[in-house]
């Protein structure tokens, strides 16, 4: 009857003590056994929040495929490329916080949906996109660049989800800003540097998880009839928020917002085969790497926290070994991000702070 | 073995000559554009009666980035070639100095042609080489959206398949194409060259077949036409923020902006009546619109004149009140003016009529402000003369100008109607004095400092004035009468002398300038030495 103890035939990777306590902190590899394999055919795009940016980084860093139908002017120097937001991520739609920004990314694509907002004013008298405001330096110097851009971003974008193989989506925020008007969500909220804020127009929200889970099975409704081979790989962005519209304090609104987001990626899991969830907030996180995982901003993560989540992402998802896996020289490359660009959480978080 | 006799030749009629006046030259530089223009001569009538040559200074293959500070040396030969710059003589590092800026008083081509050296006239013909194999290739399968309306763009194909791009950035690629070239023309400028236009890239062919053929790469029409207009617009642009002008025929052959049948060629080049319209357009503006003084040799020979007077050793006491003020007066008494008022007829107004491309002053269109004045005779100038030479009115111009003086243009104005709203400073060369001699009570100047109220100066007939029109902004009110002077520091080439330049205001060239449809006086009967005496000849001519 022993034998039948559930525990007694449980893998290495079930055992705190084999799994966590006898590892190195920078070897905890918080993975079983993974649903997919990956190589360096598989056509990759990714969007997110911020920390999706490191995830395309270090794809593109170590010689994947990662798919790019922005690239961008190709006079363009490479930190210029990146100030516009050519090539950080596979298309121009800039970070993508919330499950509704997301899904509605595809509506707006499909034409299902034609938010109110159809842009916002700079300070500068400058044309913002609601939907994507930092991808454009100074923004659109008239109404019809926009549009024409627009029209281009979500032609791009349904092209881009037909393409690919598998989708990395960090999953970052479950507030949100959206509209009083039609509920379309914005990465950002208007009136510091571009729009007019008022009650009436705009309204916060905090998503439950009844109501990602929701969002997030329509998107992949939506993605199924664009491309029924594609895969999903979600991740939870291991980054607090830069601040919190509810009135609590920002750690308690930080934890709500990734425990929500963290049981999304495994209810969709459970649910869907071709959805699998990567461990990268439980690696920064979770794996007493605090100190030198984080900066000193105790919000952003350091390139070691990157390491770690990639290393950790080849070995469980490609059958290369990542320790003999060296990065590619991509200075020279002009189709796909160099470095980090500023997220809107971080714009927020020194607007907020430009006042104290 | 036979032999050929020779015949005699029979004596031939030796051939005759007839010697045509040698044309002002006008350079047509750059890209082959400019080679419709080779040798072509053509006759002024309506301002000048001069006759002008085309000369066509072609680079093959010059693009933009040859007209970079480093690579500018192809340019700097084909001028040097034309006689237009002359290097450092004693054969140092190239430095390369227009001859109509050069210190030497003489110049041989100014010398050989009878005319006085002034700013040549260039075209700089640049860009499309650039716009065709640069930017158009750079642009690739980019498109963008011009950010102002041009009538008949939409009948063009719209590229497919092309990206849209921000206009920012495709401006930032041109700007990087034709910076090098901008900067170049600035350098030409700088250097001395301020008749210097930019000719306007032509509209390219609407065949995409023809294009793709000529250029071995595709592109399509719309794009190409968005291209030449954003390149043409950068022109402009520059020639609103520089004098450089922008030479622009597009509009006279293009159709809604499509090129004109009439004047395709090869689908590159435009015909020669295009060129007819460029030259057209060219002397009109090279006529009538303003041109800068040209300083350099004006300054050196400031300097040398005041040197030399300075050596003579003459007791001239500084002015206070014009070393203080920027402008005195005296009183030469009322009787000698008023006859001198009478032997005027104020009938001509201020356009200038005989306008010369060797003189810098106004255009030839009439004055609006209701100025008007009178051509002297040899004998009014010469009491002029008299006057102004004599011994108060010459030593209170010698403690002002530290220099002896000739009065280079002394024109009789007379202001009946509306005046100017502002006042203005006269911008001519360091160390040029203005004078006026009052012909009528009520005449009245209101001067200001630079920075500065303005003042407002009653005069009476018999009154001198002199004043340095570039430390003051000034203007005559409404009833003034004047005899407007303008006086250099007296280089020893130059003798004393009165000269009625026309409706012109001073002479580019203070060493050497044309008296044609001039009217002169000097006791000597001459106004230049065109070599100085005792002068070794080699440093004369």
């Amino acid at each position: 009857m022993e034998s039948r103890f559930p525990y007694n035939h449980i893998q290495p990777f079930q055992n705190w003590k084999k799994a966590v306590s006898l590892v190195d902190n920078n070897r905890i590899d918080p993975h079983g056994e993974t649903r997919f394999r990956f190589d360096r055919q598989t056509k990759f795009v990714s969007a997110g929040s911020c920390f999706a940016q490191r995830i395309a980084e270090s794809l593109q860093d170590y010689g994947f495929r990662y798919l790019v139908v922005e690239p961008g002017p190709p006079w363009l120097a490479v930190q210029q490329r990146l100030d516009y937001s050519y090539g950080v991520y596979s298309a121009r739609y800039g970070n993508i916080y919330t499950t509704l920004h997301l899904l509605q990314l595809l509506q707006r694509a499909a034409g299902e949906l034609t938010p109110v907002d159809e842009y916002w004013m700079g300070k500068d008298g400058s044309f913002v996109d609601p939907f994507r405001p930092s991808i454009q330096p100074g923004g659109f110097a008239n109404l019809n660049e926009l549009l024409t851009d627009r029209r281009q971003h979500l032609a791009s974008v349904t092209q881009l989800l037909g393409e690919m193989d598998v989708f990395v989506f960090t999953l970052g925020l479950t507030e949100t800003w959206v509209s009083a008007l039609d509920g379309a969500a914005f990465p950002a909220c208007p009136g510091k540097q571009f729009g007019d804020y008022s009650p009436e127009r705009y309204a916060f929200r905090n998503l439950t998880l009844d109501e990602n889970v929701e969002y997030f099975e329509r998107f992949l409704a939506m993605l199924h009839e664009l491309n029924p081979r594609a895969k999903v790989l979600l991740t939870v962005s291991p980054v607090p928020l830069a601040a919190t519209a509810e009135n609590q304090h920002v750690l308690q609104s930080t934890t709500y917002s990734k425990a929500v987001l963290r049981v999304l990626a495994q209810e969709m899991r459970r649910r869907h085969d071709n959805v699998e969830y990567f461990a990268s907030y439980e690696i920064v996180t979770a794996t007493y790497n605090a100190e030198t995982y984080f900066q000193a901003d105790k919000r952003n993560v350091t390139p070691a926290a990157v390491d770690h989540v990639m290393w950790s992402f080849f070995r469980n998802f490609t059958d290369e070994d990542p320790d003999q896996m060296t990065k590619i020289d991509r200075s020279q490359d002009t189709s796909g991000p160099l470095t980090v660009k500023v997220c809107e959480e971080e714009q927020l978080l020194a607007l907020i702070n430009a006042n104290l | 073995m036979s032999t050929i006799a020779l015949k005699a030749e029979p004596q031939s009629a030796s051939a005759e000559l007839e010697h045509i006046p040698q044309p002002i030259p006008i350079y047509m530089l750059g890209e082959s554009h400019c080679v419709v223009f080779t040798d072509r001569i053509f006759r002024e009538t309506r301002y000048l009666d001069e006759t002008f040559i085309t000369r066509a200074l072609y680079l093959p293959g010059i693009s933009s980035h040859d007209f970079s500070d480093n690579n500018l040396q192809r340019v700097w030969s084909v001028l040097a070639a034309e006689h237009l710059i002359v290097g450092d003589p004693r054969g140092r590092a190239a430095t390369w100095v227009p001859f109509h800026v050069s210190r030497s008083p003489l110049l041989i081509p100014s010398v050989h042609n009878k005319k006085p050296r002034g700013v040549p006239i260039i075209v700089v013909f640049a860009g499309e080489i650039a716009l065709r194999s640069l930017f158009l290739k750079q642009l690739g399968q980019n498109d963008f959206d011009l950010p102002f309306p041009v009538e008949g763009l939409d009948a063009l194909p719209m590229p497919e398949g092309y990206a849209h791009v921000q206009f920012n950035l495709v401006l930032q690629l041109a700007n990087q194409i034709l910076s090098p070239l901008l900067n170049g023309l600035m350098t030409l400028y700088n250097v001395g060259f301020t008749s210097l236009y930019v000719h306007s890239i032509p509209p390219p062919t609407l065949s995409d077949e023809e294009f793709e053929k000529i250029n071995g790469f595709f592109s399509p029409v719309r794009l190409r036409y968005k291209a030449a207009l954003l390149f043409n617009r950068i022109f402009r642009d520059l020639a609103s923020q520089t004098n450089i002008r922008f030479l622009d025929i597009w509009d006279e052959v293009t159709i809604h902006n499509a090129l004109n049948p009439e004047f395709h060629i090869d689908g590159t080049h435009l015909n020669v009546r295009a060129a007819y319209i460029t030259l057209q357009k060219l002397i009109t503006s090279a006529i009538c619109d303003p041109r800068p003084a040209v300083a350099p040799r004006y300054q050196f020979a400031d300097e040398e004149a005041r040197s030399w007077f300075a050596e003579g050793g003459k007791d001239h006491p500084y002015d206070p009140r014009f070393t203080q003020a920027g402008l005195t007066e005296i009183d030469v008494g009322a009787e000698t003016t008023a006859i001198m008022r009478a032997q005027l007829d104020f009938t001509l107004d201020t356009g200038n009529r005989h306008v010369r491309l060797d003189w810098s002053g106004s255009g030839p269109t009439g004055s609006d402000e209701g100025v008007f004045t009178a051509e002297p005779t040899t004998a009014w100038l010469g009491r002029l003369y008299d006057l102004m030479y004599s011994g108060p009115v010459s030593h209170l111009i010698h403690g002002c100008l530290q220099a002896d003086y000739a009065i280079i243009s002394a024109r009789p104005l007379s202001y009946r109607g509306a005046i100017g709203a502002t006042l203005e400073s006269d911008g001519c060369p360091q160390g040029v004095l203005h004078c006026a001699l009052v012909l009528k009570n009520g005449t009245a100047l209101e001067y200001a400092p630079v920075e500065g109220a303005a003042t407002k100066l009653p005069l009476q007939a018999g009154q001198v004035v002199v004043f340095d029109g570039n430390r003051l902004r000034y203007r005559w009110l409404a009833g003034s009468e004047i005899v407007d002077m303008v006086l250099l520091a007296r280089h020893k080439r130059l003798e004393r002398c009165v000269i009625w330049p026309g409706m012109n205001l001073w002479p580019v060239d203070p060493f050497n300038f044309s008296m044609r449809d001039f009217v002169g006086y000097s006791p000597s009967g001459s106004f230049f030495r065109l070599i100085e005496d005792g002068a070794p000849w080699w440093l004369t001519i």
